[in-house]
């Protein structure tokens, strides 16, 4: 059983504090939903609002059409998987796992063989008379998957439970969260800060800032069409460029950034005379040998030269900064081909990028690098 | 006695002595330089620290212990006959206690053994008291207060303990009196005509004991229930716990070391009081420190106080330790 949720224009308030503002939006039973943004942002405090621990101070939450006020989380069809696990440390794994059955009455001999149950899921068979102590990180992320899933839950809540975990097992259990939830076909609620994570499992995402969602949808129209200058900034590396619009139709938008003229797509959000961003995404520009003879006079659309002021290697590709209009450099990232450093500090050289792969955005907050 | 006294002065200096006796003084001061200890903190300091320890230890607490049990097995003589040919060791002063005279009618000396019997049964039951008073308390100080809070808590518990006991416990004789605070109050209300006697009931006395240890309760448990991540509560109970689930599952078996260790001192020092008994108990009943108390002063007997003493003593510890053998608490745990 899966169940929808739906937060119904919430807020939630701490004293003077707005943690949520008028969060609106429904989460289909079944579904891998992911809250993504900084830290701070509100995502944790509208996961704790679904699961119990924090009342709306307006608006509702409402799971399977049900609305959930004066609802304890003791009571809720929702199972909450902590940030740093919260397994209990003095008992075993198996009673660990069937903590939930234990609470519902059910007698020891079931609890028992639901317990083996789940921890054949979860590949720790014969394991469950240890010490949750003598577990590895992994081992222990995956127990707690298997406590919140003994009790049966319609909806998973998962806050951050990758952040403790090292890269490669991090990568790893990406894709065994993604199986698990496509196996036992509940709707996933995922809180993260790290857009990869969000990226590939996430059947849609809704990216916050500020307790405010930006923007929700799935991963490619969250990357390749933000729609807010935080979202386009906090989702992948971007590069900002402001400028004045000087020209728009219904497709683009064409801004005066000083160094060049950028013509940009116009997602229907800026006008002729806004101060507005462009942006251009590093994988997207493209850098070649400035040519002896540049021609003068007017400034050419979507290309500039810019200074070269360091390369530096990262594996499968080269990151590329330049000194920009701004104090922050551009990016550009070009694909590993093999071979040595191709640019040295200091030389200019052609940066150019399609109209198609720059969006013009109004001006708002950029997330904090 | 006195030369109990030397003998055990001999040996101690024995134990400094012997090794500048056994190797020059260039090689003890480079060993003894060598030792981590040292090298850590300094010859000056180290060799504070250890002397410090070691007379605090040796003559605040074993020099005079040893002396009370060398006591207890003695007879109680004028001075003149001390050290003199009747000066010899006897159990006599443990032997009273259980069987009273040979003159008495009955074969046990009930008296006593029902006033140390009923000391006990009375300290466990203040201990459970306090226990039961002082549990969620430490539990709302540390896992529900905002800090603020839980410090303006500790404040308000801590700061009535500057009342002196003596006072505190006259106070309680008014508060609990026949003609007291809540005998007036309850007269008042209609819930009874005549004045109850809760100081003859010794209720006063419970009362003024569990008062007296409160503190001595609730912070080791709030110590140990504030280690506990608050996520694991909040963890039972999205699991669907209810809350007297989550304290037998979760909370006091973190707390466990905590609560044991203050029960323990709680149950010794209700065991061991002498002052509040003395003016909050009843007419009737005596605390088992109180004929301790009138062996020594009143009676002048030291020899048979002390064996009295050595008896509450070593029953305590047996009492802690086989309470603390089936909760499964080990000693260091409650160091903690």
């Amino acid at each position: 059983m899966s169940a929808d949720v739906e937060l119904d224009h919430l807020t939630i308030r701490f004293g003077e504090f707005t943690a949520v503002q008028d969060a609106h939006l429904k989460i289909e039973g079944g579904e891998f939903f992911s809250f993504l943004g900084p830290s701070g942002c509100g995502k944790t405090t509208i996961l704790r609002a679904v699961s119990g621990f924090n009342d709306p101070t307006e608006g509702a939450v409402r799971i399977g059409g049900k609305d959930m006020l004066g609802i304890g989380p003791n009571k809720r069809q929702t199972a909450l998987i902590f940030q740093n696990l919260a397994l209990f440390p003095l008992m075993t794994v198996a009673e660990n796992i069937a903590f939930g059955l234990e609470v519902r009455g059910v007698n020891k001999l079931n609890r028992r063989d639901k317990a083996n149950q789940l921890l054949d899921l979860i590949a720790l068979n014969g394991q469950g008379d240890k010490l949750v102590s003598e577990l590895s990180g992994g081992q222990r992320q995956r127990v707690a998957i298997a406590r919140a899933l003994a009790v049966e839950p319609e909806v998973l809540l998962l806050d951050e439970p990758l952040s403790a975990l090292d890269l490669k097992l991090r990568q790893h259990m990406r894709s065994e969260l993604r199986e698990i939830q496509q196996r036992v076909g509940i709707t996933f609620i995922y809180i993260t800060h790290d857009q990869g994570e969000a990226l590939t499992m996430s059947d849609r995402i809704a990216v916050m800032s500020a307790g405010r969602i930006q923007q929700v949808g799935n991963g490619n129209s969250v990357y390749d069409n933000p729609e807010t200058a935080f979202v386009a900034s906090f989702v992948g590396e971007n590069n900002p460029l402001i400028g004045k619009v000087i020209q728009s139709d219904k497709d683009f938008a064409v801004l005066d950034c000083g160094i060049a003229r950028v013509r940009a797509r116009n997602l229907g959000k800026v006008k002729i005379g806004d101060e507005a961003y462009s942006f251009i995404r590093p994988e997207n520009l493209a850098l070649s040998p400035l040519e002896a003879e540049e021609p003068g006079g007017e400034a050419l659309e979507n290309t500039f030269a810019a200074p070269v002021i360091s390369e530096s290697f990262e594996g499968a590709v080269r990151l590329i900064s330049l000194k920009g209009p701004a104090k922050k450099p551009l990016l550009a990232t070009l694909p590993n081909t093999g071979g040595s450093k191709k640019f040295t500090p200091g030389v200019q050289v052609r940066v150019s990028f399609r109209a198609e792969q720059a969006v013009a955005l109004p001006i708002g907050d950029l997330a904090d690098e | 006695m006195n030369d109990f006294f030397i003998i055990f002065m001999a040996v101690l200096l024995a134990l400094l002595l012997q090794p500048l006796i056994q190797k020059k003084a260039g090689g003890l001061w480079s060993s003894v330089s060598a030792i981590n200890f040292v090298r850590r903190n300094g010859t000056f300091i180290s060799l504070y620290l250890i002397i410090a320890v070691v007379a605090w230890i040796v003559f605040m607490i074993v020099l005079p212990q040893l002396y009370m049990v060398d006591f207890s097995f003695r007879h109680n003589l004028p001075l003149a006959e001390i050290g003199g040919p009747n000066d010899v060791h006897t159990v006599k002063n443990y032997e009273y206690l259980i069987f009273g005279r040979q003159t008495d009618e009955e074969w046990l000396n009930w008296l006593h053994l029902t006033v140390f019997l009923k000391t006990m049964l009375a300290s466990i039951f203040v201990t459970l008291l306090d226990l039961a008073i002082c549990y969620p308390m430490a539990y709302y100080m540390a896992q529900v207060a905002k800090g603020g809070q839980a410090r303006l808590l500790i404040l308000a518990l801590v700061v009535p303990f500057w009342v002196n006991e003596i006072l505190r416990a006259f106070a309680f004789r008014i508060l609990f009196g026949t003609g007291g605070v809540i005998n007036n109050f309850l007269i008042y209300l209609g819930v009874w005509d005549e004045p109850f006697d809760f100081l003859r009931a010794d209720i006063g006395l419970y009362a003024g004991l569990s008062y007296a240890y409160i503190l001595l309760m609730i912070f080791p448990i709030f110590n140990a229930i504030e280690s506990l991540d608050h996520n694991q509560v909040e963890a039972a109970r999205d699991l669907g716990s209810p809350w007297w689930r989550i304290h037998w599952r979760v909370v006091i078996p973190h707390a466990k070391p905590g609560i044991a260790s203050a029960c323990t001192m709680v149950f010794m020092l209700s065991a061991g009081a002498l002052a509040a008994p003395q003016i909050l108990g009843g007419p009737s009943s005596l605390w088992f420190t109180q004929v301790i108390y009138q062996w020594f002063n009143t009676g002048g007997n030291w020899p048979q106080g002390s064996a009295y003493a050595f008896v509450l003593l070593i029953a305590c510890i047996a009492f802690v330790m086989t309470v603390m053998k089936i909760f499964k608490v080990s000693l260091g745990e409650i160091t903690k």
